[in-house]
């Protein structure tokens, strides 16, 4: 249910095991997929997010929570004395602490950040597991990543050879 | 082991801190903060222990590693400090005491050992008795007969610029069962010291810091003193440490001779990285004055070495001597507890930080990843801004868990979160991820899965260029590498699918010989779809005619591109192809291109932003269009048959021209804030910009000339708008109405004692009522990399002068609030040369 509290419009998000999130409007919109919702009206009562647990879904309005102010009241900030890049490395400090989190949770945050489309989201989790692949070999690619190799031998002998250049 | 990890305490003065009782390491922090450490031997045997066996640095997480450094690295059987300061002998005489445990016996037996020399050798069994001295002379002999070496090697001189120094050179060679101590001393600064050099002696003193340098380095005594020469901290002695690059080329021949020859065209400080490299020794690196010019500087030479590195500034707080610094020590350098745990990592110098901030240890590279352009690269680089030290990609890469400790991690047992397989993501987060991987990178995870290899057929940025095909500069002939690149390029390209290609930057320019016309049609013809946003192709310089850019693979891409950079080819846009709708920036480098066919292209363009027309020696008249509603930065460089300029575009802000002087008009100057005409190579500049350009600089804020010879002497004037006017090498005489009522900040390179500048400079200070900050740079001006330019000595000399005709002339007539800066030559970089 969309309700007001001093003066900010609250938005009410559910996750598919029936925790409720009240958040702020302002934070909500820092997803493009809610944005829509809104825009088109759709968010008279609580917005149902499918295939998002709550603990998922917690972490990311604790990202959007965080976000939303450098986005939303960059004019304010030029203004106050704090530099902006000075909030922008306090960001980037945070990020890095908020996306230490184990491999399972990570691909959540991905699929959560794809489907809520929240670019910032979804760049620091890709950004932390490609970080994983350079200078792996392919079995540890492919254990980082957890994904089966679904080549025939002499398939994957061709892509190698294909790509031969590639582990020089 | 008996290792203790010790605190030091912040606070100053010589003192030792709570020296172990056993042996164990030891710390000191001088009076300027700079901290010692080492390690002595327990006091009941000094003499006798055990060497420690050769520890291998282990590959740890580097949370682990950042923690324990110190003490895996430093009892490796060659470490060896050498320790060069007399900046406060008291200190030194505690730190000899302090290591006293750990001195030969038979030193202290001679009692000749001087106590502000402090000796440390561990190498091999030559200052040991019993069984050491057994082991080395059996060491020795199969060495080639050459008995003990040098057993000790220590240096204390001051280098501080008050000529009181001399460097010690302490040499103990095993004669039988005793020992004899050499001592030669050899003299640093000499006192027969150029005026110049005093002339500057008054600033050093005034800050009263010692120009002491403090080497903790594992290696020789030469190759510290070499490094010291290569870092600029010789100071006016330069002459007499060219001995000590002699013995390195002694030394050369008993390195392993690859690592040489490899990089034996480098400078001196680089090679005597590569070496501690080469050994996986831990280097310590202290200079009380610290120059962040310098600090950049090695910052490239030590992004190679596999070592642990530490750099560390003793005097942090006050600001650099270095005349053209604008770095001030205290934003790079912070004390930490530990040690020296130094760094304020966001200030500092690009790349240093990347490397020391997270672990203390850098990253592990190879010599392939890591090639020469790294290093030659330093003269290009842009200024670099604070707060662009740090990447995303390196600050995530920090926080990345290696996937053992996921495991341990708490938070795992109790989640209940499924773990969800990159498999069964939708493909095109698949995607997304895959398309955030470098090139090279992402070749490699094709071959994990199918889905990977359908990404990879589309992978939508194509960066080709020899760091991104994974090549090595320094391997076989020109000729063979471009051969490479190209097969690569093609290869990739022939698997391709070509659709959703957003990137294409073919930067081919070293493959002179290899890329054909042809190959080049179809390259583009694979990759430039409908969807594409950023072309640029930089093909070999030298061949501008033989490449022709195929434009009819243009028109599919003309709805989506955005940024189109063509460079040495020839461009011919004459059939009239769609509208570049989005195009917004577009880039003409050394390209063949008329100025109707250029006309032409314009006409199929409306939203472009950014232009840039540089060695375009087909262009006589370039006319920007008036239908160019956005532009906003224009840049003309360099166009030799370039006879006249006339933009009607109305936005033009930003207007950079580089050539000889040249007929310009713009129809709409009040938009016109930033203008630079650079006629560096050309003359008469200056005289240009005051008869012809009165017109168009009505409402610049910013204007910088640069000319370098100027035949006639005009009375200047710059508008009275102007709020920053960057003048070079100006003549004037007298300027009667000189006004300047908003100019904020004024800067004049390459100022002298001449007089009309001197005169310049006081009517600017005279009659300039807002102005904050006026900049006198008596020298060439910076180069690209921050680091002095070069200038010979005559220029330094006429230099000087100016300092001194600015002093007599100019200090009395600052009015109250006007800051004036005025810039010296550079003592390590200019006076020393003289």
């Amino acid at each position: 249910m969309a309700t007001r509290e001093a003066g900010k419009k609250m938005i009410m998000l559910k996750s598919p095991d029936g925790m409720e999130f009240e958040v702020e409007e302002a934070v909500a919109m820092e997803s493009q997929t809610i944005r829509k919702m809104i825009e088109d009206d759709c968010a008279d009562t609580a917005i149902l997010i499918p295939n998002i647990n709550s603990k998922i879904l917690s972490r990311v309005i604790e990202y959007c929570n965080k976000h939303v102010p450098t986005t939303g009241a960059t004019g304010a900030a030029a203004s106050d004395t704090v530099a902006p890049a000075a909030l922008a490395e306090d960001l980037k400090i945070w990020d890095a602490e908020f996306i230490k989190v184990n491999r399972a949770t990570r691909f959540n945050l991905i699929q959560a950040a794809s489907y809520l489309n929240i670019k910032g989201l979804l760049d620091l989790t890709s950004q932390t597991t490609i970080d994983t692949i350079s200078d792996n070999s392919l079995e540890e690619i492919r254990s980082f990543l957890s994904t089966k190799n679904d080549y025939l031998p002499e398939e994957e002998q061709t892509i190698r050879r294909e790509n031969q250049w590639a582990f020089q | 082991m008996r290792q203790q990890r010790r605190r030091c305490s912040k606070e100053g003065g010589s003192s030792i801190i709570s020296p172990p009782a056993r042996g164990g390491k030891w710390q000191r922090q001088d009076e300027h903060g700079a901290v010692a450490c080492g390690w002595s031997k327990s006091s009941s045997s000094p003499c006798r222990g055990r060497l420690p066996p050769r520890r291998r640095i282990p590959q740890q997480p580097l949370g682990v590693w950042r923690r324990n450094w110190w003490m895996r690295s430093s009892r490796t059987r060659s470490s060896r400090i050498f320790h060069a300061s007399r900046s406060s002998p008291n200190s030194l005489q505690d730190m000899s005491t302090a290591a006293g445990a750990g001195k030969s016996r038979a030193l202290q037996k001679r009692g000749s050992f001087p106590l502000d020399l402090l000796v440390r050798r561990k190498r091999s069994g030559e200052t040991r008795g019993g069984g050491g001295r057994r082991v080395a002379r059996r060491r020795s002999r199969r060495r080639g007969g050459r008995v003990g070496g040098k057993a000790a090697e220590q240096a204390a001189g001051a280098w501080r610029g008050d000529g009181a120094g001399a460097m010690g050179c302490v040499a103990c060679r095993k004669k039988g069962k005793g020992f004899f101590v050499k001592l030669r001393r050899r003299q640093l600064f000499p006192d027969g010291r150029s005026s110049s050099e005093r002339a500057f002696q008054t600033e050093l003193d005034k800050n009263s810091r010692p120009w002491a340098g403090k080497f903790f380095t594992p290696w020789e005594e030469e190759e510290a003193v070499s490094l010291a020469m290569a870092l600029g901290f010789a100071g006016e002695g330069m002459e007499k440490w060219r001995t000590g690059e002699d013995s390195l080329e002694k030394n050369r021949r008993r390195r392993t001779p690859t690592t040489w020859r490899r990089r034996g065209d480098e400078d001196p400080a680089a090679e005597l990285l590569s070496v501690a490299a080469g050994r996986r020794h831990r280097l310590l690196l202290s200079f009380p004055t610290s120059c962040i010019c310098r600090w950049r500087f090695l910052a490239d030479h030590l992004q190679r070495c596999h070592f642990p590195f530490f750099l560390t500034a003793g005097n942090y707080s006050s600001p650099c001597v270095h005349p053209r610094c604008h770095y001030s020590p205290c934003h790079v350098f912070a004390p930490h507890g530990h040690g020296l745990m130094p760094f304020s990592t966001s200030e500092l110098p690009n790349g240093l930080g990347s490397l020391v901030s997270n672990s203390g240890i850098p990253k592990k590279r190879t010599f392939q990843h890591q090639p020469k352009a790294a290093l030659l690269s330093l003269k290009n680089r842009p200024a670099v801004t604070r707060g662009d030290y740090h990447r995303p990609r390196l600050s995530l890469a920090a926080t990345k868990c290696p996937p053992c400790q996921e495991h341990d991690n708490p938070e795992v047992a109790k989640d209940t979160i499924q773990v969800i397989e990159l498999d069964k993501f939708p493909e095109d987060i698949l995607h997304h991820i895959h398309s955030l991987v470098p090139l090279r990178d992402a070749a490699r995870a094709a071959c994990v899965s199918r889905r990977f290899l359908r990404s990879w057929k589309c992978f939508p940025n194509l960066t080709f260029n020899w760091k991104t095909l994974g090549l090595n500069m320094q391997e076989g002939t020109p000729y063979d590498r471009a051969k490479k690149i190209v097969d690569r390029i093609y290869h990739i390209l022939k698997n391709h699918s070509g659709i959703g290609v957003k990137i294409l930057k073919l930067q081919v320019h070293s493959c002179s010989n290899v890329i054909t016309a042809n190959l080049l049609g179809i390259w583009l013809e694979t990759a430039v779809k409908s969807g594409i946003v950023e072309l640029a192709v930089d093909l070999p310089q030298d061949q501008s005619a033989k490449y022709d850019f195929p434009c009819s693979v243009l028109s599919c891409a003309a709805s989506s591109i955005q940024s189109l950079a063509p460079s040495a080819c020839a461009f011919r846009p004459t059939i009239i192809i769609d509208c570049f709708r989005n195009l917004k920036s577009l880039c003409l480098k050394l390209v063949l291109i008329t100025e109707e066919e250029l006309g032409c292209f314009f006409s199929c363009t409306i939203s472009l932003e950014k232009l840039e027309v540089s060695q375009c020696n087909e262009i006589t008249f370039l006319k920007i269009p008036s239908h160019l509603q956005q532009l906003c930065i224009l840049r003309v460089f360099l166009c030799q048959k370039l006879q006249v300029v006339e933009i009607y575009a109305p936005k033009v802000a930003t207007f950079m021209f580089c050539g000889p002087p040249t007929k310009i008009s713009i129809t709409n100057p009040s938009q016109l804030k930033i203008m630079t005409m650079d006629g560096s190579f050309y003359a008469g500049m200056f005289h240009h910009a005051l008869t012809k350009l009165h017109s168009i600089t009505s409402n610049l804020h910013t204007l910088v000339l640069c000319s370098s010879r100027e035949v006639s002497r005009h009375y200047l004037r710059p508008e009275p708008t102007s709020q920053k006017l960057d003048v070079d090498s100006w003549h004037i005489r007298k300027i009667p109405g000189f006004r300047h009522d908003k100019l904020k900040k004024a800067s004049i390179t390459g100022i002298n004692s001449s007089k009309s500048l001197i005169e310049l400079t006081c009517q600017i200070l005279k009659n300039s009522s807002s102005l904050e900050c006026l900049v006198l740079d008596t020298t060439s001006g910076y180069g690209n990399s921050g680091i002095c330019g070069n200038m010979d000595r005559e220029a330094v000399m006429d230099a000087l002068e100016g300092v001194k005709a600015i002093k007599r002339h100019v200090e009395g007539q600052v009015p109250d609030g006007v800051n004036v800066e005025v810039l010296k030559p550079c003592d390590r970089c200019h006076i020393s040369k003289l």
